[in-house]
Order: C-alpha cells, then sequence, then structure tokens
C-alpha cells in the first residue's frame, strides 16, 4: 500500500523561462500519479493558476492555490492560501511586490513578512544548512503555520541534508514537510528546462556548465519513488498541509461596483428608468409597439441573469464620452439589443436590425455578456483616465494579455540556445511561418537547406515544438478593463505595465470569463474620430447638426460606390482583399455590409466559404439545406457559414453539442491542446451528426469549417456594430468627399492609406485640394470654396513634417491679427525658429510671400541673425540667384517634405520614356482586346513611389 | 609643405576582407544586436543587391550564403594605428584620421623617394600588399590632399597639385558631401541645390557665414591654403601588435601564412621607422570557446625582415596543431631592440637563477611550443569525465564541488556483481543516498547515473555509479585517498 502524498511545491511555465510545463499538464499528471493535492506556486504569481484550476476541476484534482517568493534579504518562501481571505492576502502581498519593481519583477523583503500573512500556510524552501535563524524568523510570524520544505532531489548528499534539517527542525520547532520543488510534469522535459534556462542566462546550453540542473528530479515523481525516498512522516505531513488548505478560484465572486446606481434604485429598476428615458429620446413621437415589446423581453432576461449592472457600468461609460462629445460605439454579444440602442451604447437602431439579442445571450450558458466599446483613437485615453479617476486604481486595472511563444520565436530561442549563430538561428526562424504553430516539421527546414538528420536540427525541431504555446511574458491588453467593487488587488494580483503609470492584473480574458468575472473593453478606433471630425466639417460648412443617428439609411449611390470597389478610406473595406470582394458581392443593404465585413477573413476563407456563397449568391448554385434544423441556422447567410457564431451553433443544432460544450470546443481550438486535443470533439462531432442523419461528407466538412473558425472567425455581433461604421463612411465618402478627405488627414496615422493616396483618391473623385500655405492653413487641413463654390480641401501646416502643432498656432494666432506682408513680417510676428522655418521653405509653405523652396530658404536660414530692431533696415542684402526647381525636382523635394505631392504624378514625367518603351498606361488598358498582348507597369499608386521618383526628378 | 592623403574607404569591410581569399559575398554590420544593419556591404554582395543602411535580416533574403562581421571600433583604432607606425618608414610626420585614413606630410622625403607622383604610386602598392585598397591624393595643405583622396574614391579624376594657386581649380568640381561637414548643413546645401565646392564658394561670403556658421566657411579656408591648418602627429609607439580576424574559421594552418605574411610586412615598415628589429616575437591564433595558441619565436639576433620572419614562423606553425579553428590571428613584437646591436655570447650568463615555478613554466613553454606544457584545472560541468581540463595556462581558482574523489579513472570499469550487489576486492558497502547525475544530451555524450561512495572490506573507498538506464550495471569511476 503506498502512502498518499500532496505536492506544495511546484511552479508552472508562468514562472516564465523556469517552469517547464503547463498548468493543465501539471495537473493531469499529478492525477494520473494520483497525488492527494496538488500546489500550483508560480514565482509571485498566480497568472497560471486559472488554467490549474480548471484542468483540476476535470481530473477531480484538489488544487492548492500558492506563490513562491525569494526574499530579497531572505530565504526563499512559499506560500498557500487556506481559505479565501487567505488568497486575498496572498494576492495582495504578490501586488505590492510586484508594484515595487519594473515590469515582469518583483521585490520582496523580509518586512512585508513582520506581521504574518493572515490565513495563508509558509513553507520555508532552505537552500543551505544555516538556515535555523530563518526557521525561527518564520515561526514568528506565522506561529502553527510555518513548516520546513524537505527536498530531497538525490542532491550529492541527501542523508546529510535530511539530518541537518531535522536537527534545525527540532532546534527551532518547526515541523518538517515533504516537497518537490518540481519545475516540470515528467521527466523528458529536463531538456526543454536546460534550454529555457539557456534563454533565461543569455548563454548556450553547453556553456552552462553547472548552472543546469544536475539531474531531472524536478518532476512529480512517482508515489513509489517518493516513498522509498523520503520518511513516511513527511509523506503524511504533506496531507496535513493540504487539509488546512480549502479554497478554491470558484469563490471568487465578481461583485459590480456599487456607484453606478443611485441609493434608492436597484440596477434593474434603474436600468429599466435609464432605457425608457432613452427610449423617449430616440422615438420622440413615440416607441412602436415592436419595440417596447422587445426591451421588455430583453430586461427580463438581463434581469434574470443578474447582469444590470454590466449595462449600467457601460453606459456609465458611454455616457461620460458624450459628455464629452467623444464618439463612441458598442459591439459584441450583449450590444445589439434594443436596450443598448435606447442607452446610446449602440446606433444599432433594432427596427432596422433582424437580429435577436437571445442569439446572442444565451440563457443556458450563463457566460458573462461582452460589450465591447470602441472610442475615437485619439480620445480613448481620457475615458481610460476617468475609469481610473471614477474607482481609483486599487479597484480598475487593465487585463493581461499572456504572450506565447510562436513557431519562429521558439525556433530561434531554442536553436540560440543550443549554439547555432545568431545567423542559423535566423535562417531556421525564417524557413517557418511565423504561426505556423501546429508544429514544425522537418521537411520545411530542409527545404531552407538544414540538415534534418543533423542530432542538433532534430534537437532544435523537438525542443521548439514543445516550446510552442509556452507563455513568455504578461502583457496589457489593448483595452479590458476590470473594474471591482471593493479591492480588485484581493480578487487578482496586479502588477506594473510597461506604460508608466499602467497596471495590469495577473489574467487575461480567458482567465477572466472562466471564472465568471467581468471585463469591459475600451478600445481605440480611428474610424470614429475620422467620422466625427467629418460631421463637424459639415456641419460647420452647412450650418447644420448632423450626427451619426441622422445619415441616411440605405442610401443606393453610397452601395453604387461601394459596389466599385471604390472605398478608400471607407472603414473596413478599404483593403485591397476588400476592394477586390466588393464588386462580386455587390452590397446593397446593410445586412450585405455585415457580411461582406465577416468574409474577407482568415476563417471564411480557409474554411472554403466565399466562393460557395458568392455563386449562391449570383443564383449560379442552388441555395440547398442538409435540414431544417441546419437551414434555421444558415438561412441568413445562403446555407454557407460566415460567422463564428453560426459554426458554434452548428455543433449545437447539428451534432447535439450543448452550447457549453461548443463554446468548450472553440476555446480548445485556440488554446494550448494543439496536438491532438480535438480528437474527442471530433469523434463526438461526427457522431452526433451522422445520429442526425447528416451525410460523413457534410459532417467533416462542419468539422474543418471549426477549426478554421476557432481561431479566426469573425462573429456576427461584431460585424453588425462594424457595418454600421462601415455605411457610415462610405455614405460620408460619397456625399461629403471633401470633408471626408480631410478628416481623414486630420486623424492619421489610421487605415491602410497615406495622406498621399487619400489626396489622389479626392482629386480623381474631383475634390479640390489646395497646399499647405502659410497664408491660409491651419495646423489641420481645412475646407474652404473651390471656384465653383464647392468645399475644397486645404491642407494643413500638420503636413509639413518637422513642423510642430505650437508652431502653427503662432502663425494661424498672428495671421489672425492682419495677413503676412513678406518674410520679414511673418519671422517678426510669428518669431517661429530657424528649425521650423526652414520646415517650411523645404515643404513649399512660404511660397506665397518668399518665392519659390530654394530662394524661400535661403531667406529664411538668414532670418535668425537678423537684428530684430533693424527690422526694415537690414534688407539690404542682394539674395543670389537659384536655379529655379525643375518639376521633377519639385515632386521630389514635396515627397520628402510634405509626404504627398498635389503636382502631376511621378509616372506622369516617366510617361514619355515608358510610351518609347512601348508601355501602355492603366486608362489605355482598358480597351485593348482580351488575349492580345501588352506591356504595362504595375500600378504605381501605393508601391514605394519614392523608389522611383529618383529617377523622374531632374 | 606636400601633403599625400591615404584614404581607406570602408575601412571595417577592408579589415574583414584583409584575412581571406574566400569570395563568399560580406557584409559588416552595426547597431543593436536584434536589429542589425548593414554597414557596409563588399562588391559582390552590393551586386547581389545589399545595400548599406538596410536591415541585415533584408540582407540576408536575396544573398543566399552571406558572410557577416560586426564592426569593432577598436579593431578599426587598433588596425589603423599599426598602418600609421607602418608608414613612419615614409616620413616622421604622419597624422591619423580616425576610421578613415592617414595624412603624410612627404616634403622632407621628396628627394629621398623620387618625386610625389613616385611616392603616391609606391604606397599605394606597398598598402596593397598589407591587404589594404587605398586612394591618395596630394596637395600642398592635409585637408585638399585628404579631399582629393576621398573623391578619387568616389571614382572622381581630379589630379593632385603641388601649388597653392592651382587648388581652387582642382577643389571646385568636387561635391560638398565630401567634407565632415554636419549632415543638417549639407541637407540643406542639397536643398537649395548647391552641391560642389565650386557652387558654394559662388555664394556671397556674408550671407553664407550669416546662415551656416564660421566654422563651414573657415574649412573651406583651409582647404584652399588661405589659413595655416596645424596637425597633431602621430608618435610611434615602442610595441608592435597588428591583428587580423576572420569572418569565417579558418581550419587549416596553410590559410594562415597569408594573412601572416600581411602582418609581418606591417611589422618590417614599423621596425624600419624605429630602427628597430626583433629578438622575441608572439603569434596569437584566436579560438571560439577556447583559449588562445601562442606561437612563440626566439632569434638568436635580432631581426626585421619579413621575409625571413615568415620562413621561421611557416617552420613553427607548421608543427603545431590547432586545437580548434582560428578566428583571428595577431602579431604581438613586445621587445624591439636597435638593430645595429648585435649579440656577443652564446653562452649562457653564469650568474645561476632561480627559477620559479612559474618562470619553469615560461621557459618549458618556450621549449616545448606552449600547448605542450598543461596544467589540470576544473571545469564547470556536472558530468564528471568533463568536469576537469588541462590548460595551457594556470587560472586564478578552481570551482568549488561536492565531495570527488581525487583520482578520477579515465575509463569508468565495470563492476562485477556478488549476490546482485557490486564488488571490488570483496563486497561494496554503500556509504551515502545516491547523487544522480543527468547531463549531456545537447553534445551526444549524455550520461544518466545514481552516484555512491561505497567501501570494501580492506577500507578502501570508491566512488562507484549504476546506470539510470540499466540498474543492475555497476561501474567503478574514482578511487578515494
Amino acid at each position: 500500500m503506498l502512502p498518499a502524498y500532496a505536492e506544495l511545491h511546484c511552479i508552472s511555465n508562468f514562472s516564465f523561462l523556469q517552469g517547464t510545463s503547463h498548468p493543465e499538464e501539471l495537473v493531469e499528471r499529478a492525477a494520473a500519479l494520483g497525488y492527494a493535492a496538488l500546489a500550483i506556486t508560480d514565482e509571485c504569481s498566480v497568472a497560471g493558476a486559472v488554467r490549474a484550476h480548471v484542468a483540476a476541476k476535470d481530473f477531480g484534482l484538489k488544487l492548492l492555490i500558492g506563490s513562491e517568493f525569494r526574499l530579497i534579504d531572505g530565504p526563499k518562501l512559499v506560500l498557500l492560501a487556506m481559505n479565501r481571505a487567505g488568497y486575498g492576502n496572498l494576492s495582495a502581498l504578490i501586488t505590492r511586490a510586484r508594484c515595487a519593481a519594473k515590469k515582469g519583477t518583483y521585490r520582496i523583503t523580509r518586512s512585508e513578512f513582520e506581521g504574518g500573512i493572515a490565513e495563508c500556510l509558509a513553507l520555508l524552501v532552505p537552500d543551505d544548512a544555516d538556515c535555523a535563524a530563518d526557521a525561527a524568523w518564520l515561526r514568528e510570524r506565522f506561529p502553527g503555520t510555518a513548516w520546513i520544505a524537505v527536498e530531497l532531489l538525490r542532491g550529492p548528499d541527501d542523508t546529510g541534508w535530511l539530518r541537518k534539517l531535522e536537527a534545525v527542525s527540532y532546534m527551532s520547532g518547526v515541523p518538517l514537510v515533504a516537497a518537490g520543488d518540481v519545475r516540470m510534469h515528467v521527466r523528458a522535459r529536463k531538456p526543454l528546462h536546460d534550454v529555457l534556462t539557456a534563454i533565461r542566462l543569455r548563454t548556450p546550453v553547453a556553456r552552462l556548465g553547472r548552472q543546469l540542473l544536475a539531474n531531472s528530479e524536478r518532476h512529480l515523481r512517482a508515489i513509489g519513488r517518493l516513498a522509498a525516498i523520503y520518511p513516511p512522516a513527511l509523506l503524511a505531513e504533506t496531507l496535513a498541509v493540504a487539509a488546512r488548505c480549502d479554497f478554491s478560484l470558484d469563490e471568487l465572486r465578481y461583485e459590480y461596483p456599487e456607484e453606478i446606481v443611485p441609493a434608492c434604485e436597484t440596477p434593474i429598476s434603474w436600468l429599466r428608468h435609464l432605457s425608457d428615458e432613452g427610449m423617449a429620446r430616440r422615438y420622440p413621437a413615440g416607441a412602436p409597439e415592436s419595440v417596447r415589446n422587445t426591451v421588455e423581453r430583453e430586461l427580463a432576461l438581463i434581469d434574470e441573469l443578474d447582469y444590470a449592472p454590466y449595462f449600467l457600468t457601460v453606459h456609465d461609460l458611454v455616457a461620460f464620452a458624450r459628455s464629452r462629445g467623444i464618439l463612441c460605439q458598442g459591439r459584441g454579444s450583449a450590444a445589439n439589443s434594443a436596450v443598448c440602442y435606447c442607452l446610446g451604447i449602440t446606433e444599432v437602431d433594432p427596427g432596422r436590425m433582424q437580429m435577436l439579442f437571445e442569439r446572442f445571450v444565451s440563457r443556458e450558458r450563463r457566460e458573462p455578456p461582452d460589450i465591447d466599446v470602441d472610442f475615437e483613437h485619439e480620445r480613448r485615453e481620457e475615458v481610460l483616465q476617468y475609469v481610473f479617476a471614477k474607482y481609483g486604481r486599487a479597484r480598475a486595472a487593465m487585463t493581461a494579455a499572456v504572450s506565447t511563444y510562436h513557431a519562429r520565436g521558439a525556433l530561434r530561442d531554442v536553436a540560440k540556445a543550443l549554439g547555432l549563430s545568431l545567423d542559423q538561428a535566423d535562417r531556421l526562424a525564417k524557413a517557418v511561418a511565423w504561426r505556423e504553430d501546429r508544429g514544425i516539421v522537418a521537411e520545411t527546414l530542409r527545404e531552407a537547406g538544414f540538415d534534418q538528420d543533423s542530432r542538433v536540427i532534430a534537437q532544435v525541431i523537438a525542443l521548439a515544438n514543445t516550446l510552442i504555446g509556452f507563455p513568455r511574458h504578461l502583457s496589457q491588453h489593448s483595452g479590458g478593463v476590470v473594474i471591482a467593487r471593493d479591492r480588485l488587488d484581493r480578487l487578482v494580483p496586479i502588477e506594473n505595465a510597461a506604460m508608466p503609470e499602467r497596471t495590469v492584473i495577473q489574467w487575461d480574458k480567458d482567465d477572466l470569463d472562466l471564472l465568471g468575472l467581468l471585463k469591459i473593453d475600451i478600445l481605440a478606433l480611428g474610424m470614429l474620430t475620422a467620422i466625427r471630425r467629418t460631421l463637424d466639417l459639415t456641419n460647420a460648412w452647412h450650418g447644420t447638426q448632423r450626427t451619426l443617428a441622422d445619415i441616411p439609411p440605405e442610401d443606393p449611390a453610397a452601395y453604387d460606390m461601394a459596389c466599385n470597389g471604390d472605398t478608400v478610406g471607407v472603414f473596413q473595406i478599404e483593403s485591397r482583399a476588400q476592394m477586390s470582394m466588393l464588386p462580386r458581392l455587390k452590397p446593397r443593404c446593410y445586412y450585405d455590409l455585415v457580411i461582406e465585413v465577416a468574409i474577407v477573413r482568415p476563417g471564411p476563407i480557409q474554411g472554403r466559404m466565399v466562393h460557395p456563397y458568392l455563386r449562391r449568391r449570383e443564383g449560379s448554385e442552388p441555395v440547398t439545406y442538409p435540414s431544417e434544423a441546419v437551414k434555421s441556422v444558415l438561412e441568413r447567410t445562403l446555407g454557407v457559414s460566415i460567422f463564428q457564431e453560426q459554426v458554434m451553433q452548428l455543433a449545437v443544432v447539428a451534432a447535439g453539442f450543448t452550447p457549453g460544450e461548443a463554446d468548450r470546443l472553440r476555446r480548445a481550438m485556440a488554446a494550448w491542446k494543439r496536438h491532438g486535443g480535438l480528437e474527442p470533439f471530433r469523434e463526438r462531432l461526427l457522431d452526433g451528426m451522422r445520429a442526425r442523419g447528416y451525410s460523413a461528407e457534410y459532417a467533416e466538412q462542419i468539422y474543418q469549417q471549426i477549426r478554421g473558425f476557432g481561431a479566426y472567425g469573425f462573429p456576427e455581433s461584431h460585424s453588425a456594430s462594424f457595418a454600421l461604421l462601415v455605411y457610415a463612411s462610405l455614405w460620408l465618402k460619397c456625399h461629403h468627399p471633401a470633408a471626408f478627405t480631410a478628416a481623414l488627414l486630420n486623424s492619421q496615422p489610421m487605415g491602410f492609406y497615406s495622406p498621399a493616396q487619400i489626396v489622389q483618391d479626392a482629386r480623381r473623385h474631383g475634390v479640390t485640394v489646395r497646399p499647405a500655405d502659410v497664408t491660409t492653413s491651419d495646423w489641420e487641413a481645412t475646407l474652404e470654396p473651390d471656384d465653383d463654390g464647392k468645399p475644397a480641401v486645404r491642407l494643413g501646416l500638420q503636413q509639413v513634417s518637422g513642423l510642430p502643432e505650437r508652431a502653427a498656432d503662432a502663425i494661424v494666432a498672428a495671421r489672425a491679427a492682419r495677413p503676412f506682408e513678406h518674410l520679414e513680417d511673418f519671422v517678426r510676428r510669428t518669431a517661429v525658429n530657424r528649425h521650423d522655418l526652414t520646415c517650411l521653405a523645404a515643404a513649399d509653405a512660404l511660397a506665397s510671400i518668399a518665392g519659390h523652396r530654394r530662394s524661400a530658404l535661403w531667406q529664411t536660414l538668414g532670418t535668425e541673425s537678423m537684428p530684430p530692431l533693424l527690422g526694415e533696415g537690414s534688407r539690404h542684402e542682394v539674395p543670389p540667384e537659384f536655379l529655379v526647381p525643375t518639376e521633377g525636382e519639385n515632386i521630389v523635394a514635396d515627397y520628402a517634405h510634405l509626404g504627398l505631392t498635389l503636382r502631376r504624378h511621378p509616372v506622369a514625367l516617366l510617361r514619355p520614356r515608358l510610351k518609347a518603351l512601348r508601355l501602355l498606361s492603366a486608362t489605355e488598358l482598358g480597351p485593348v482586346h482580351h488575349g492580345s498582348w501588352h506591356r504595362h507597369l504595375p500600378p504605381a499608386a501605393g508601391y514605394g513611389e519614392r523608389c522611383h521618383l529618383r529617377h523622374a526628378g531632374g | 609643405m606636400l601633403w599625400i592623403a591615404l584614404y581607406l574607404p570602408e575601412l571595417a569591410l577592408q579589415l574583414a576582407l584583409r584575412g581571406t581569399t574566400d569570395d563568399t559575398p560580406l557584409v559588416v554590420i552595426s547597431g543593436p544586436d536584434n536589429r542589425p544593419v548593414v554597414h557596409a556591404a563588399s562588391r559582390n554582395a552590393r551586386i547581389a543587391g545589399i545595400r548599406p543602411g538596410i536591415p541585415l535580416a533584408a540582407a540576408q533574403a536575396p544573398a543566399g550564403r552571406l558572410r557577416i562581421a560586426r564592426e569593432d571600433l577598436d579593431v578599426e583604432a587598433g588596425a589603423l594605428a599599426a598602418l600609421a607606425g607602418w608608414a613612419c618608414q615614409f616620413t616622421p610626420c604622419v597624422v591619423l584620421r580616425s576610421r578613415q585614413g592617414l595624412l603624410l606630410e612627404v616634403a622632407g622625403s621628396l628627394r629621398l623617394l623620387g618625386g610625389v607622383r613616385a611616392i603616391g604610386a609606391h604606397i599605394v602598392r606597398e598598402v596593397a600588399a598589407l591587404g589594404y585598397r587605398a586612394t591618395t591624393g596630394f596637395a600642398p595643405n592635409p585637408l585638399a590632399a585628404w579631399l582629393l583622396a576621398k573623391a578619387c574614391a568616389q571614382g572622381m579624376r581630379i589630379r593632385g597639385c603641388t601649388d597653392v594657386s592651382e587648388l581652387r581649380l582642382r577643389l571646385a568640381p568636387l561635391p560638398l558631401a565630401l567634407l565632415d561637414w554636419p549632415a543638417e548643413t549639407l541637407a540643406l546645401l542639397d536643398q537649395l541645390a548647391i552641391t560642389t565646392i565650386g557652387a558654394f564658394l559662388a555664394l556671397p561670403r556674408g550671407g553664407v557665414t550669416q546662415r551656416f556658421g564660421e566654422v563651414v566657411v573657415e574649412s573651406l579656408d583651409r582647404a584652399l591654403g588661405l589659413v595655416p591648418d596645424p596637425q597633431a602627429y602621430f608618435s610611434l609607439p615602442e610595441h608592435y601588435s597588428g591583428e587580423v580576424e576572420f569572418t569565417g574559421e579558418v581550419q587549416e594552418v596553410e590559410a594562415l601564412l597569408f594573412p601572416l605574411h600581411r602582418l609581418l610586412l606591417e611589422l618590417q615598415g614599423f621596425l624600419r621607422a624605429s630602427g628597430a628589429g626583433v629578438e622575441h616575437l608572439s603569434v596569437h591564433l584566436r579560438h571560439q570557446h577556447k583559449h588562445e595558441t601562442i606561437v612563440r619565436l626566439a632569434l638568436a639576433a635580432p631581426e626585421r625582415d619579413a621575409e625571413c620572419l615568415h620562413a621561421l614562423l611557416r617552420e613553427r606553425l607548421a608543427r603545431t596543431e590547432l586545437p580548434a579553428a582560428v578566428t583571428a590571428i595577431s602579431v604581438v613584437a613586445d621587445e624591439c631592440v636597435p638593430l645595429i646591436r648585435s649579440t656577443l655570447s652564446w653562452l649562457p650568463e653564469r650568474q645561476t637563477q632561480i627559477m620559479h615555478l612559474l618562470h619553469l613554466h615560461e621557459r618549458l613553454s618556450a621549449r616545448l611550443g606552449s600547448d605542450r606544457v598543461l596544467t589540470i584545472e576544473s571545469a564547470d560541468d556536472h558530468r564528471p569525465e568533463h568536469a576537469w581540463q588541462t590548460e595551457t595556462r594556470r587560472k586564478s581558482a578552481s570551482l568549488p564541488f561536492p565531495l570527488r574523489p581525487v583520482w578520477l579513472l579515465r575509463q569508468p570499469r565495470p563492476l562485477s556483481l556478488f549476490a546482485g550487489e557490486p564488488a571490488l576486492r570483496g563486497p561494496l558497502r554503500r556509504l551515502s543516498s545516491p547523487e544522480r547525475i543527468e547531463a549531456g544530451w545537447w553534445d551526444g555524450d549524455t550520461i544518466g547515473r545514481d552516484y555512491f561512495v561505497a567501501l570494501n572490506p580492506c577500507g578502501e573507498a570508491f566512488w562507484i555509479y549504476r546506470e539510470l538506464a540499466q540498474s543492475e550495471r555497476w561501474f567503478v569511476h574514482g578511487v578515494f585517498a
């Protein structure tokens, strides 16, 4: 009969570059070995705890939550949480240690432990025999809750070590307990552990000598082996320690902040009040019956699921943004609801949408609702600052994003660790795709000229394949924010992010989902900035008060433009791939745009959905469904799955998955189990579909779609909100091209295209664009009447490279007093310094007052030493004659100092020479006969025009 | 005054090319380790489309095989100093232009060397023998000579001049970019379409001074010889040390002879300049991960002739076994003696000397070759058979190890079993808990063993182990004293 054992000291690969197994692997192995319990004690971290927790529930293993600390002025300690309060204390301790050091590190001293850590057990992990003082120190801080960990790891003298620790225990009265200092789940991970050590110490494995572990004993050892090594009392003590820990992460309860509800209201009553108010605003003439009913139905569901505080929290943010004039829009599962429309979280009019809220918020799954809110990209920071100011740093923090090893990084790091040169490591890494994460195969590397039979290359491949998916560090998620009712640091540790004054929790959004904790994504979207600016410009021009909601729906002219792929600057559908899809998909209504947004994605493309959909749309393929159930899911997309939700729903209706299982399946795709972890799902799916009478072929097709969509599919709930902005920007581009162009220029950097391309596109649409000029331009692009009284774009001084905004402000202010007479007048009144003057001259922005750019430059260079009091009197110097720049020289200089030119396209200068070579232009190519041979240049716009310019100039 | 400028374009690249005759495309990189940038590219690399300034990553794609050397300012400075020492044989007035070349004031040596053109041609030839490519220019002042040499490197054909009155004419067509003016100034002038010295001189002097500063205008005055341009001369050091680094690894002794010859030619120039010869000379061969190999040459009489030294060293090198591939070769002459002195006595001095161990080591090393006198040192490895090594030099401290036997068998010996237990002159009693050592998967010499200290009935203590893979196989690996 083997003794029972609980491992109390075990780190996972969330102790970055130290632990060599995933938390799930550790849990699974411990369960297989029959351990009574397992503690995950990552170094000053609980980042891997949620994954371990989920796995422990699956395998029925008791999990202890703890953490290991290396004191700066003391020994190494392991703390284990006894209960919820102890976990809170541990979490707060980790927070303090992490916040005392820069990102990725921590700093902890004995002083932190002066009063003990209540409700936590402490293990002293001695590294030499002089630990008597430490043991006594620990006993005083942790009376009755301190142990000395005896880690017998087949070192030079285990017997002697045990005897020494027994002596220390006897003298100090601190009991001994067995522990394993586990760093890997199986001994076979030892080579990878050596590699991680090498990466951490930036030294090849072969030169690390005894900095490597002497053996692989730090794995989860079989209990039989432990029984042969440890005295039975020490093993028994592990159970005693484990028995005193009674805490599960399931006990963590998210509690909404209280201040979102006034004192005498409940969350749901307040939400009802706000949505009634909103409804009155949205429908001044009274809301239609259908909308009223929808709102009622949704409120009932929200009440039932207790989500009211969440909607209120989001509403609070949106209301703040609105009060500051910041444009924002929600998206995500809960966002497309009539309630959100009333609350102003989205502009998706429930009358225009046929989407069902219930489709997105599932009653039985009880998954937390998901609302991402996009804000104008230049002003998102204001919203974040509002959150931190309102709730305080102790209650709000960003969620983490776990960066993991991908194929390339893994290959490069492993290759370097095995002593390959930087150059070889780079070449190896280049041989694979960055995200070739399903496993690197030797074949790929052989094609790149590596000998797959060589021992080193074989080792590199094997080790790198294991390393793929390992977490390497925590970074800040782009916008996820967690807000707690009380102290957040007692819920999850908080640490410093790379950005100063920013803090981030140790869990990512999947961890939060798994525990049912709520987060709000506060994201930055450049297009919102551009739309707000376009509206501002048109309103100022026409004297109107138009808002996003006032844009007329379903305008045929706007759709015509989209069908032509004429979409430079339009949200989401401006990429080359989208532009080539538009003429084929021919969007004619809002829902077509929803599909357009989702279809040009890796999921539908890899799942081979695009062509069947297009064929069915144009009627060249019949629209059929294998069953009524499938029809209910796929009808709106003509029987082809386009959206992520559809694929998951198919697993439900066609294979009998529960919604929870379908979601687990989706997570499994994206998560660590990429090596064969999908097989059980596949069989369930295929069996389930066969049982429901689907053909094996169709079942396999659905499985392949799930594979493709799991990680890269685009959800309909997000697409629906995006499509609104697609339409808005499309309409604005179509009807207010000048304002739209100016707004895009003023919102840079954003989108796919450079200012040069945006300006060229505007001019092709007949918009007059005028150069930046100190006598008329502001900092930003503005509108002014063109010769016909239509709006023309006046480029802003922002286009002048190197010019700071305050210089432009000074120019605008001085100009407001009276116009500039000449350069001296300009210099004297604006007090612009020499550097800024040369920038303006080089950009030809002084042409109105100082002549061509060379003449202007010479004059501006001379201004600095001009005695200000002498003024006019000092202008006796005769300027030398400079060569007037040629058109080519001007174009080159424009690109260098403005980033764009309003002169002819550079290719126009080359055209005579190209003609001589019998190369046709794009317009000439239009009418040529199909099948005849012609020569032409690739379209130049966008393809590094500058590289051709040197030839064009002169 | 008559100055000859010796301009070494792309010195870093030249240094990298100097050691070999391999013509694989080569780039010199600089910048941070994680994002290196091509600093210079060899001719064939440029043909493959690699331009200075692009990231190394971008360079690797088109070139296929590519040799990569890292820019090293210390190496460049050392090489230029060695070259300056060599140049002192022509004139004592040598000026070092950091990272770019040398200036030689040769008015005093003109007659000796047969006229300025002859000197120029001679120097270029001799420099080429050292493995450098140089362009020259001569002029009555150092800056003009320097500009002409740089212009020559750009392929411009401008005659040198000895007469101050011709300077303006000669310098006018040169691009302004040759001057070490601030990049900002040059960029502004380029925008004004002022690109040559002539165009610049045509601008009004007052306006130019006001706009670009006195320093800029003054530097052209120096080039035109309108103001004096005093220089700090290079002072000849007492020792010579020159090095050639290899971009690849050199495996064969034969391949070392060529760069060695270049170094010895440089040494010869240095010795000529200082009127000296050498009695002791050492050649250092650097290896990766291993201590360098030193070949010492002691001569009966001072010597300076490169061919003679080369012949002697060729002999020595032929008998030297390389412990690893060579990454750099250097020649060091610490003690130079005036060449007129001759050794008077072959007999050792009568005075007996106390030979310290260290002296003995040195003497033995000098006689037998440094690689034949070894000491035993501990090495940092878990594997006992890898935990010691022989070293040619003593290290200061040895590494701490847990209990290890003094005598480690060269080959572990299998033990016979006695009633299932290992025995060596009687049954062995194990005194310790097992010490497990698993290491070496990375170099193919993998071990996995449990070690014990064990005692036999005679009281002899052994270090024995059993294989983890086959636990019934026992070996003795060491004997305790």
